[in-house]
């Protein structure tokens, strides 16, 4: 089982919403992530940078058909840190405790 | 953010990301039919025909382009993370239908039989992967 823990750095809507996109997937494309979470590539990258800075994501880039591809995935300690932070906010919901 | 209002963007973001992951309704045909070739090739190899390695590399290149063509279509690839069963069931349907291809058409050579064995091959191996998408989506989709 989880153990309750809130993250301020996932906490933020737009990080919380890109775990959330990412916690099923192996790995999304950044284009994908973008048009999902109806931001520019400037705020997405910004956003990954801190989760990645984190040890929350991790980033690949590869080329294909000469163009440059980034994708993205959620790491191991990203997934715990996520699984973690919604149960502290599922706890937090049912009253059994403050952010 | 207040907790409840987070936890809806939770579900709803996970609800999405399934829907995109499995939103590949040529994806079940496509990958029930490549499956079918390889019983199809294992049996042809077993009478020592060069088709049947043919079929076998065919078969090998159709997944690969069912992959790469899933990866560009949907942007994402989806994790096997708790589908274990899945996986095994589909394991025991293929290699049950090679080794059983092969024992045959040893013993008896190729004929119609080989078609049977395709085509139930090609529909539980649909009906696998439709079935994983299915659970997929239940396991992150619906919270």
């Amino acid at each position: 089982m989880t153990a309750p823990a809130f993250d301020e750095t996932i906490h933020n809507p737009i990080r919380l919403r890109a775990c959330a996109m990412l916690a099923g997937l192996e790995s999304a494309a950044f284009p994908v992530l973008r048009d999902e979470l109806g931001v520019s590539d400037s705020v997405l990258s910004k956003h990954l940078a801190t989760l990645e800075a984190a040890g929350y994501v991790s980033l690949a880039k590869a080329t294909s058909d000469r163009r440059l591809r980034t994708s993205v995935s959620l790491t191991q300690t990203g997934r715990a840190a996520y699984a973690s932070h919604v149960a502290a906010l599922r706890l937090i919901v049912a009253g059994e405790g403050n952010i | 953010m207040d907790a409840k209002f987070a936890l809806d963007a939770v579900a709803s973001a996970e609800s999405r990301s399934a829907e995109i992951a499995t939103s590949t309704p040529w994806y079940a045909p496509w990958y029930g039919v490549t499956c079918a070739a390889f019983p199809v090739a294992i049996a042809l190899m077993a009478v020592r025909s060069m088709v049947g390695f043919a079929i076998l590399m065919l078969a090998i290149a159709s997944l690969g382009l069912l992959a790469a063509t899933y990866r560009r279509a949907t942007g994402v690839w989806p994790s096997g993370q708790g589908m274990m069963l899945h996986f095994i069931a589909a394991a025991v349907v293929l290699f049950g239908a090679a080794i059983a291809s092969y024992i045959v058409a040893s013993s008896y050579g190729v004929g119609w039989w080989l078609l049977a064995v395709a085509v139930v091959t090609a529909i539980l191996m649909s009906l696998l992967s439709r079935g994983y998408d299915l659970a997929y989506t239940r396991k992150h989709g619906a919270r």
